[in-house]
Protein backbone atom coordinates (compact mmCIF):
# COMPACT_ATOMS: atom_id res chain seq x y z
CA UNK A 1 0.00 0.00 0.00
CA UNK A 2 2.87 2.12 0.93
CA UNK A 3 4.74 1.07 -1.81
CA UNK A 4 1.81 2.09 -4.09
CA UNK A 5 1.40 5.28 -2.28
CA UNK A 6 4.91 6.80 -2.85
CA UNK A 7 4.80 5.56 -6.67
CA UNK A 8 1.87 7.62 -7.07
CA UNK A 9 3.90 10.43 -5.04
CA UNK A 10 7.22 10.08 -7.11
CA UNK A 11 4.68 10.04 -10.68
CA UNK A 12 3.00 13.04 -9.88
CA UNK A 13 6.22 14.94 -9.37
CA UNK A 14 7.88 13.45 -11.89
CA UNK A 15 4.78 14.78 -14.23
CA UNK A 16 4.82 18.49 -12.22
CA UNK A 17 8.68 18.86 -13.56
CA UNK A 18 8.11 17.54 -16.38
CA UNK A 19 5.10 20.08 -17.15
CA UNK A 20 7.63 22.99 -15.42
CA UNK A 21 10.50 22.53 -18.12
CA UNK A 22 7.54 22.12 -21.01
CA UNK A 23 8.36 23.07 -24.16
CA UNK A 24 7.88 27.25 -24.11
CA UNK A 25 4.88 27.29 -26.79
CA UNK A 26 2.86 26.03 -24.58
CA UNK A 27 0.50 29.03 -23.23
CA UNK A 28 0.61 29.84 -19.37
CA UNK A 29 -1.42 28.84 -16.99
CA UNK A 30 -5.19 29.88 -17.20
CA UNK A 31 -8.40 28.61 -18.84
CA UNK A 32 -10.11 31.63 -19.30
CA UNK A 33 -13.75 32.18 -19.51
CA UNK A 34 -15.55 32.72 -22.70
CA UNK A 35 -16.77 36.87 -23.13
CA UNK A 36 -20.11 37.52 -23.51
CA UNK A 37 -20.56 39.44 -27.17
CA UNK A 38 -23.87 41.29 -26.01
CA UNK A 39 -21.92 42.49 -22.91
CA UNK A 40 -20.78 46.67 -22.81
CA UNK A 41 -17.24 46.89 -23.66
CA UNK A 42 -14.55 47.70 -20.89
CA UNK A 43 -11.61 50.18 -20.96
CA UNK A 44 -11.86 53.78 -21.44
CA UNK A 45 -11.65 53.84 -25.14
CA UNK A 46 -14.93 52.96 -25.64
CA UNK A 47 -18.24 55.04 -26.34
CA UNK A 48 -21.58 54.36 -24.61
CA UNK A 49 -23.83 51.34 -26.50
CA UNK A 50 -20.58 49.79 -27.87
CA UNK A 51 -21.01 46.25 -27.38
CA UNK A 52 -18.01 43.63 -27.20
CA UNK A 53 -19.20 42.06 -30.06
CA UNK A 54 -18.73 45.03 -31.86
CA UNK A 55 -15.26 44.23 -32.72
CA UNK A 56 -16.19 40.56 -34.47
CA UNK A 57 -18.61 42.29 -36.58
CA UNK A 58 -16.16 45.25 -37.44
CA UNK A 59 -13.42 43.04 -37.89
CA UNK A 60 -15.95 40.39 -40.17
CA UNK A 61 -16.62 43.56 -42.13
CA UNK A 62 -12.80 44.54 -42.64
CA UNK A 63 -11.65 41.40 -43.48
CA UNK A 64 -14.57 41.26 -46.32
CA UNK A 65 -13.39 44.82 -47.80
CA UNK A 66 -9.53 43.94 -47.71
CA UNK A 67 -9.48 39.99 -49.47
CA UNK A 68 -10.18 40.73 -52.67
CA UNK A 69 -7.16 43.37 -52.82
CA UNK A 70 -5.01 41.36 -50.59
CA UNK A 71 -5.46 38.69 -52.87
CA UNK A 72 -4.04 40.36 -55.64
CA UNK A 73 -1.22 41.59 -53.84
CA UNK A 74 -0.48 38.45 -52.91
CA UNK A 75 -0.47 37.38 -56.60
CA UNK A 76 1.59 39.84 -57.78
CA UNK A 77 4.60 39.04 -55.49
CA UNK A 78 7.72 36.64 -57.08
CA UNK A 79 7.94 33.64 -55.29
CA UNK A 80 11.12 33.29 -52.98
CA UNK A 81 14.24 31.57 -55.12
CA UNK A 82 14.77 28.87 -52.60
CA UNK A 83 12.06 27.62 -50.23
CA UNK A 84 13.58 26.24 -47.18
CA UNK A 85 12.41 25.39 -44.25
CA UNK A 86 11.76 28.30 -41.46
CA UNK A 87 14.08 27.12 -38.75
CA UNK A 88 17.43 26.90 -38.88
CA UNK B 1 -3.06 101.93 -70.01
CA UNK B 2 0.02 104.53 -69.98
CA UNK B 3 0.58 107.01 -67.97
CA UNK B 4 1.85 110.28 -69.46
CA UNK B 5 5.39 111.67 -67.40
CA UNK B 6 5.06 113.93 -65.06
CA UNK B 7 1.60 113.40 -64.35
CA UNK B 8 1.49 110.99 -60.15
CA UNK B 9 0.17 108.08 -60.57
CA UNK B 10 -3.83 107.60 -59.64
CA UNK B 11 -3.87 106.55 -55.75
CA UNK B 12 -6.39 104.12 -56.73
CA UNK B 13 -4.35 102.53 -59.62
CA UNK B 14 -1.64 102.27 -57.38
CA UNK B 15 -3.21 100.54 -54.43
CA UNK B 16 -5.51 98.03 -57.20
CA UNK B 17 -3.19 95.51 -55.84
CA UNK B 18 -3.48 95.84 -52.31
CA UNK B 19 -7.17 95.82 -52.63
CA UNK B 20 -7.20 93.13 -54.27
CA UNK B 21 -5.32 91.56 -51.56
CA UNK B 22 -7.46 92.75 -49.06
CA UNK B 23 -10.33 91.50 -50.76
CA UNK B 24 -8.92 88.04 -51.19
CA UNK B 25 -8.54 88.50 -47.17
CA UNK B 26 -11.95 89.50 -46.55
CA UNK B 27 -13.24 86.17 -48.72
CA UNK B 28 -10.72 84.12 -46.68
CA UNK B 29 -11.86 85.62 -43.59
CA UNK B 30 -15.13 85.28 -43.80
CA UNK B 31 -15.09 81.49 -45.88
CA UNK B 32 -13.06 80.49 -42.27
CA UNK B 33 -15.48 82.25 -40.24
CA UNK B 34 -18.30 80.11 -41.95
CA UNK B 35 -16.80 76.97 -41.95
CA UNK B 36 -16.16 77.73 -38.30
CA UNK B 37 -19.56 77.88 -37.39
CA UNK B 38 -20.57 75.21 -39.66
CA UNK B 39 -18.64 72.83 -37.23
CA UNK B 40 -19.86 74.32 -33.97
CA UNK B 41 -23.60 74.84 -35.05
CA UNK B 42 -23.20 70.81 -36.91
CA UNK B 43 -26.56 70.38 -38.56
CA UNK B 44 -27.85 73.61 -38.84
CA UNK B 45 -25.57 74.53 -41.37
CA UNK B 46 -24.56 71.60 -43.18
CA UNK B 47 -25.58 67.23 -42.25
CA UNK B 48 -23.48 65.49 -39.56
CA UNK B 49 -22.53 63.26 -42.54
CA UNK B 50 -20.36 66.05 -44.24
CA UNK B 51 -18.95 67.22 -40.76
CA UNK B 52 -18.12 63.39 -40.02
CA UNK B 53 -16.21 63.84 -43.35
CA UNK B 54 -14.20 67.04 -42.54
CA UNK B 55 -12.83 65.55 -39.42
CA UNK B 56 -12.41 62.61 -41.03
CA UNK B 57 -10.20 63.93 -44.05
CA UNK B 58 -8.39 66.40 -41.32
CA UNK B 59 -7.16 63.27 -39.37
CA UNK B 60 -5.98 61.66 -41.87
CA UNK B 61 -4.24 64.86 -42.73
CA UNK B 62 -2.91 64.87 -39.20
CA UNK B 63 -1.57 61.17 -40.03
CA UNK B 64 0.46 62.18 -42.99
CA UNK B 65 2.00 65.23 -41.12
CA UNK B 66 2.73 62.78 -38.61
CA UNK B 67 4.14 60.31 -40.96
CA UNK B 68 6.40 63.04 -42.26
CA UNK B 69 7.75 64.17 -39.03
CA UNK B 70 8.52 60.30 -37.95
CA UNK B 71 12.00 59.73 -37.40
CA UNK B 72 13.01 56.28 -38.05
CA UNK B 73 16.38 56.22 -35.94
CA UNK B 74 15.06 57.77 -33.32
CA UNK B 75 14.56 55.58 -30.47
CA UNK B 76 12.31 55.83 -27.81
CA UNK B 77 13.10 56.35 -23.87
CA UNK B 78 14.67 52.87 -22.23
CA UNK B 79 14.44 51.99 -18.56
CA UNK B 80 16.37 50.07 -16.39
CA UNK B 81 15.06 46.74 -14.71
CA UNK B 82 14.19 48.77 -11.42
CA UNK B 83 11.81 50.78 -13.21
CA UNK B 84 9.50 47.81 -14.37
CA UNK B 85 6.17 48.80 -13.84
CA UNK B 86 4.93 45.65 -10.98
CA UNK B 87 2.18 44.36 -11.50
CA UNK B 88 2.04 45.77 -15.15
CA UNK B 89 -1.55 46.35 -15.98
CA UNK B 90 -3.97 44.63 -17.95
CA UNK B 91 -6.24 46.46 -20.70
CA UNK B 92 -8.60 45.52 -23.19
CA UNK B 93 -12.51 45.87 -24.17
CA UNK B 94 -13.25 42.72 -22.12
CA UNK B 95 -11.98 41.66 -18.88
CA UNK B 96 -8.93 39.93 -17.88
CA UNK B 97 -10.50 36.31 -17.06
CA UNK B 98 -12.20 36.24 -20.86
CA UNK B 99 -8.95 37.09 -22.19
CA UNK B 100 -8.29 34.65 -25.81
CA UNK B 101 -6.97 31.37 -24.85
CA UNK B 102 -4.67 30.37 -28.03
CA UNK B 103 -3.12 26.63 -28.21
CA UNK B 104 0.69 27.06 -28.45
CA UNK B 105 1.35 24.15 -30.21
CA UNK B 106 -1.34 24.23 -32.42
CA UNK B 107 -0.43 28.23 -33.73
CA UNK B 108 0.38 29.36 -37.05
CA UNK B 109 1.20 32.76 -37.69
CA UNK B 110 -0.58 33.45 -40.87
CA UNK B 111 1.37 35.95 -43.58
CA UNK B 112 -0.71 37.44 -46.83
CA UNK B 113 -0.56 40.78 -48.88
CA UNK B 114 3.44 41.85 -50.20
CA UNK B 115 4.83 39.23 -49.04
CA UNK B 116 7.01 36.76 -51.05
CA UNK B 117 7.39 33.87 -48.69
CA UNK B 118 3.95 33.32 -46.86
CA UNK B 119 3.98 30.22 -45.44
CA UNK B 120 2.44 30.23 -41.98
CA UNK B 121 5.31 30.37 -39.11
CA UNK B 122 4.97 28.19 -35.63
CA UNK B 123 5.88 29.08 -32.29
CA UNK B 124 9.03 27.09 -32.30
CA UNK B 125 10.09 28.60 -35.69
CA UNK B 126 9.52 31.88 -34.76
CA UNK B 127 11.57 30.97 -31.50
CA UNK B 128 14.53 30.42 -33.92
CA UNK B 129 14.93 33.99 -34.87
CA UNK B 130 17.47 36.30 -33.51
CA UNK B 131 15.71 38.14 -30.52
CA UNK B 132 15.94 41.52 -28.75
CA UNK B 133 15.04 43.01 -25.33
CA UNK B 134 13.82 45.72 -24.59
CA UNK B 135 12.41 47.60 -21.41
CA UNK B 136 10.56 50.28 -22.70
CA UNK B 137 7.27 52.55 -21.79
CA UNK B 138 3.79 51.52 -22.85
CA UNK B 139 1.88 54.71 -23.02
CA UNK B 140 -2.34 54.78 -23.03
CA UNK B 141 -4.40 56.97 -24.64
CA UNK B 142 -6.25 56.80 -21.42
CA UNK B 143 -4.25 58.88 -19.88
CA UNK B 144 -1.56 56.04 -18.02
CA UNK B 145 1.44 54.84 -18.77
CA UNK B 146 3.48 51.60 -17.25
CA UNK B 147 7.31 50.30 -18.37
CA UNK B 148 7.28 46.70 -19.24
CA UNK B 149 10.48 44.29 -20.17
CA UNK B 150 9.68 42.64 -23.50
CA UNK B 151 11.57 40.02 -25.53
CA UNK B 152 10.99 38.66 -29.02
CA UNK B 153 12.40 39.15 -33.04
CA UNK B 154 13.07 42.39 -34.11
CA UNK B 155 9.95 42.97 -36.51
CA UNK B 156 12.23 44.20 -39.09
CA UNK B 157 14.23 40.65 -39.15
CA UNK B 158 11.02 38.83 -39.61
CA UNK B 159 9.96 41.27 -42.56
CA UNK B 160 13.21 40.77 -44.29
CA UNK B 161 13.22 37.36 -43.80
CA UNK B 162 9.39 36.61 -45.37
CA UNK B 163 10.39 38.78 -48.65
CA UNK B 164 7.98 41.54 -47.41
CA UNK B 165 7.63 44.03 -50.17
CA UNK B 166 9.15 47.00 -47.73
CA UNK B 167 8.61 50.18 -49.96
CA UNK B 168 4.92 49.44 -49.48
CA UNK B 169 2.62 51.45 -47.02
CA UNK B 170 1.60 49.58 -44.53
CA UNK B 171 1.59 46.21 -42.37
CA UNK B 172 -2.08 45.26 -40.81
CA UNK B 173 -2.69 42.65 -38.26
CA UNK B 174 -5.22 40.67 -37.05
CA UNK B 175 -5.54 39.06 -33.36
CA UNK B 176 -7.68 36.37 -32.02
CA UNK B 177 -9.49 38.53 -29.91
CA UNK B 178 -11.05 39.77 -33.49
CA UNK B 179 -9.11 43.54 -33.02
CA UNK B 180 -7.37 44.73 -35.81
CA UNK B 181 -4.90 47.93 -36.70
CA UNK B 182 -2.46 48.76 -38.97
CA UNK B 183 0.77 50.47 -38.76
CA UNK B 184 2.86 52.85 -41.55
CA UNK B 185 5.95 50.62 -43.20
CA UNK B 186 8.71 52.94 -41.23
CA UNK B 187 7.46 52.24 -37.92
CA UNK B 188 7.28 48.81 -39.09
CA UNK B 189 11.16 49.15 -39.92
CA UNK B 190 11.90 50.95 -36.58
CA UNK B 191 14.81 48.91 -34.29
CA UNK B 192 12.55 49.10 -31.82
CA UNK B 193 9.41 47.81 -33.16
CA UNK B 194 9.16 43.72 -31.88
CA UNK B 195 7.37 40.77 -32.91
CA UNK B 196 7.10 39.61 -28.59
CA UNK B 197 7.26 36.52 -27.56
CA UNK B 198 8.36 37.26 -24.03
CA UNK B 199 7.40 38.89 -21.31
CA UNK B 200 9.74 40.04 -17.75
CA UNK B 201 11.64 37.11 -19.13
CA UNK B 202 9.13 34.52 -18.85
CA UNK B 203 7.13 33.14 -21.94
CA UNK B 204 4.35 36.09 -23.02
CA UNK B 205 1.17 35.78 -20.79
CA UNK B 206 -1.84 35.18 -22.28
CA UNK B 207 -3.28 38.41 -20.55
CA UNK B 208 -0.24 40.43 -22.10
CA UNK B 209 -0.81 38.76 -25.28
CA UNK B 210 -0.10 35.18 -25.86
CA UNK B 211 1.07 33.59 -28.21
CA UNK B 212 2.49 37.03 -29.68
CA UNK B 213 1.79 40.64 -29.44
CA UNK B 214 3.78 43.40 -31.73
CA UNK B 215 5.39 45.95 -29.42
CA UNK B 216 5.63 49.56 -30.59
CA UNK B 217 7.19 52.07 -28.03
CA UNK B 218 6.74 54.68 -30.66
CA UNK B 219 3.33 54.69 -30.62
CA UNK B 220 0.39 54.57 -28.19
CA UNK B 221 -0.99 51.34 -26.67
CA UNK B 222 -3.61 50.74 -28.57
CA UNK B 223 -1.18 50.10 -31.68
CA UNK B 224 0.43 47.37 -30.03
CA UNK B 225 -1.95 44.53 -31.04
CA UNK B 226 -1.92 41.33 -28.77
CA UNK B 227 -2.69 37.56 -29.50
CA UNK B 228 -1.69 38.63 -33.10
CA UNK B 229 -2.48 35.84 -35.34
CA UNK B 230 -2.32 37.13 -38.99
CA UNK B 231 0.23 39.86 -40.77
CA UNK B 232 -0.63 41.21 -44.27
CA UNK B 233 1.55 44.22 -45.95
CA UNK B 234 -0.26 46.17 -48.12
CA UNK B 235 -0.55 49.38 -50.15
CA UNK B 236 -4.14 49.89 -49.25
CA UNK B 237 -5.09 51.84 -45.91
CA UNK B 238 -6.26 49.27 -43.35
CA UNK B 239 -7.25 51.15 -40.69
CA UNK B 240 -7.91 49.60 -37.80
CA UNK B 241 -11.07 49.17 -35.18
CA UNK B 242 -10.24 52.23 -33.07
CA UNK B 243 -8.92 53.88 -35.86
CA UNK B 244 -11.85 53.83 -38.10
CA UNK B 245 -14.07 54.68 -34.86
CA UNK B 246 -12.49 58.24 -34.72
CA UNK B 247 -9.20 57.29 -33.12
CA UNK B 248 -5.82 58.89 -35.08
CA UNK B 249 -4.37 56.16 -37.05
CA UNK B 250 -0.82 57.07 -36.40
CA UNK B 251 -0.91 57.66 -32.80
CA UNK B 252 2.79 58.79 -32.77
CA UNK B 253 4.32 59.60 -29.31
Amino acid sequence: MRAGMRTGVIAVCLGLAGHASADQTQAPAGTGQPMNPDEPMEGGMMKPGMQKADVRKSAEKKAEQMKEMLEKEAESMPPMPEQAPHAH
Amino acid sequence: MKRRPGIEADPVDCNRQEIRFLERRLLLKGALSLGALGLLTGCDVTDEETVHRVLWNMSRWNDRVQMALFDPKRLAPTYAQSAITRPFPFNAYYRESEAPVVDGDSFRLELGGLIRDRRPWSLAELNTLPQSTQITRHVCVEGWSAIGKWSGVPFRTFLERVGADLSARYVGFKCADDYYTSIDMATALHPQTQLTLRFDERTLPRSYGFPMKVRIPTKLGFKNPKHVMAIYVTNVYPGGYWEDKGYNWFAGL
